[in-house]
């Protein structure tokens, strides 16, 4: 004999059946979470999946300014706490406004359910009067919607003492003796019309600037010398053939004589110009020694020839009773002292 | 020199047409009469200097300050309280006014202000080798003198090609070589006022800032001594929100931007 249950029975087996599969009663053990949805997720949602409580704990509670706090963060709970991520402080505007902070340590306290993370947080200013609560966010299943199972649990602030940065103190400063008085000059306003003249922009700095300031002197050097050889071509041609100064000054005293020229002072102008030019040493030479000289110095015979007819004719000129006419011994001299400076170069034979 | 002038008369005009200027240097003055005419050191004294340094701060962001604006802006500021802005103005006007009295006077009586520990030398000024009797010939001075004595040298030259005597040819060389002389100091002159714009000068403005070795909080201290306020440095780099200062003695570090004043153009930049 077999018991068979009735029809009866067998429905309400059958009810309650789908009753405990729909509330879950056949999902495994220990499988207390489900997917959190996407709908209504919070920006910053942990991903943790249960019920959880945080707290902090921080250490020393007295720092200076920019000294190191230990901070930890304790979330435990009856979630998983594996797949637990670090709490980002760095993405909390509260947290980051205050503190520089840096992610240390992380355990795993199992026996207690609990995860702890490590954080070493310095207080930017003496400003900071506590380390704000810090929120954290999981997702509890079993609510309907789903959506309504994100929750927020707050770790409550910590209250800190920030002391200032050390500063010097004024007894440490080298003269113990009060600051001086300030200058009267502190004390002076400069005029408006003073503070109100613009810096001026300098056009020397410009290219065009530099480039005058290079040309210009050297081109105006150049246009004098050229009119200087236009108004004075004698000067000029000696300067040309970089003749002596010896020359220009003879020359020069040339100009200067009186008329008529006293037939002395030509002599005397010439024998000079002969001294600093070829270095003569006779005080008044003979018109044979010149020559010998001025040959002697390496001078074309026919150059130094020139210079006895002259020095004859200012002897004649010094001596006679009666000056020659016609001879006008300035121009007599000019033409030596150019003919002498005009000479060739020494390569041409001399006696 | 018509460069000069044309510049001359355009910035005249430029103040008659500029009555928000003048409106403002007008009132800044009116500021520090009333402060000097306050009860010495009282609050009401130094909140008018404070009025007058801020109307003078906004002329000087207007462009082409002078060395006598920063003059009066320094002067504000020191006798308001405000070192580190005092400095800075000082310094400022000095560059554009090396042999400026004023400026110099200010800048000496601000900076014996700054406090320091006793036995460390960090943050303190260098010692000018220069003695204060011997004047800065500014930069355009030299230019000035360059060329005057380059265009006379180019004369001597030309008449000593003419006459040939010996004086003019010495002449003309001691006048190349003073150019020369000149064209180095000049280009010594540039190369310090590019530098000066790499590197602008900054101020510490607050007390007990510390050189760091990094720009971050991280990292530890460069230096045990802080610096207080108006010690001043060079800025060097900046990531961030962290400034690299290099003290006048050499010494490199590294402070939050929110403790330094700066002045000029940035520091040069690079990613964090």
């Amino acid at each position: 004999m077999y018991w068979v249950p009735s029809s009866r029975a067998l429905g309400w087996v059958m009810n309650c059946l789908v009753i405990l599969s729909v509330s879950g009663f056949f999902l495994p053990q220990g499988r207390a979470e489900e997917e959190p949805p996407l709908a209504g997720r919070p920006p910053n949602f942990s991903g943790a999946v249960g019920s959880y409580r945080v707290s902090m704990r921080a250490t020393p509670t007295e720092v200076t300014a920019e000294e190191p706090i230990v901070l930890t963060v304790r979330i435990e709970g009856e979630g998983s706490l594996t797949h637990l991520s670090r709490p980002d402080l760095r993405r909390l505007p509260s947290f980051a406004r205050k503190f520089q902070i840096t992610n240390a340590g992380e355990r795993s306290l199992p026996k207690d359910q609990a995860r702890e993370f490590d954080y070493e947080l310095r207080p930017r200013s003496a400003s900071v009067r506590e380390i704000p609560p810090l929120p954290f966010v999981y997702f509890k299943p079993g609510f309907t919607p789903p959506s309504r199972g994100f929750q927020t649990t707050l770790a409550p602030e910590i209250a800190l003492k920030v002391r200032p940065r050390s500063v010097v103190s004024a007894t440490e400063i080298q003269s113990p003796s009060p600051p001086a008085q300030l200058p009267d000059a502190v004390y002076e306003l400069a005029p408006v019309s003073a503070v109100l003249r613009p810096e001026p922009e300098s056009w020397m700095f410009s290219p065009g600037g530099w480039l005058a300031a290079l040309l210009l002197p050297p081109a105006l050097s150049l246009a004098w010398l050229w009119g200087w050889r236009q108004w004075y071509p004698d000067a000029a041609r000696l300067a040309q053939r970089q003749r002596s100064r010896a020359a220009v000054q003879a020359l020069a005293a040339l100009d200067r004589l009186p008329k008529p020229a006293d037939p002395a002072a030509v002599e005397g102008i010439v024998t000079r110009y002969l001294r600093d030019r070829f270095s003569l040493s006779l005080a008044e030479p003979t018109p044979e020694e010149v020559v010998a000289h001025l040959c002697g110095t390496g001078v074309p015979v026919e150059c130094a020839s020139t210079a006895a007819p002259f020095l004859q004719a200012c002897a004649r000129q010094r001596f006679a009773p009666q000056a020659e006419p016609g001879l006008h011994l300035p121009s007599l001299a000019r033409r030596l002292i150019l003919d002498l400076e005009d000479r060739p170069c020494p390569a041409s034979p001399s006696c | 020199m018509s460069g000069f002038a044309l510049v001359l008369i355009v910035g005249t005009i430029g103040i008659a047409n500029n009555p928000d200027a003048e409106r403002l240097a007008e009132q800044a003055e009116a500021e520090f009469r009333a402060a000097l005419a306050a009860p010495a050191s009282s609050a009401e004294a130094r909140s008018h200097f404070q009025t007058a340094a801020k109307h003078y701060q906004a002329l000087a962001a207007r462009g082409s300050p002078s060395a006598a604006l920063y003059r009066n802006f320094g002067n504000a500021a020191l006798l308001a309280g405000d070192l580190p802005e005092a400095i800075l103005a000082y310094q400022q006007g000095l560059q554009r006014a090396p042999n400026d009295l004023g400026l110099r006077t200010g800048l000496a009586a601000a900076r014996a202000q700054v406090i320091y520990r006793e036995e460390s030398p960090l943050g303190r000024p260098m010692d000018e080798l220069r003695p204060p009797w011997v004047p800065t010939i500014p930069l355009r001075g030299k230019l000035f003198l360059g060329i005057a004595i380059y265009t006379l040298s180019w004369f001597a030259l030309v008449r000593w090609r003419m006459v040939r005597r010996r004086g003019y040819r010495w002449g003309a060389l001691a006048g190349l070589v003073v150019v020369a002389l000149l064209g180095v100091a000049i280009g010594w002159d540039l190369s310090a006022m590019a530098e000066e714009r790499r590197h602008p000068l900054v101020v510490i403005a607050d007390d007990g800032v510390l050189l760091r070795k990094g720009n971050g909080l991280r990292y530890p201290r460069a230096f045990e001594t802080p610096l207080n306020r108006g010690v001043e440095a060079r800025a060097l780099v900046r990531r961030g929100d962290w400034l690299q200062i290099q003290l006048s003695a050499g010494e490199i570090g590294w402070v939050p931007r929110r403790y330094v004043l700066e002045a000029g153009p940035p520091a040069s930049s690079s990613s964090s």
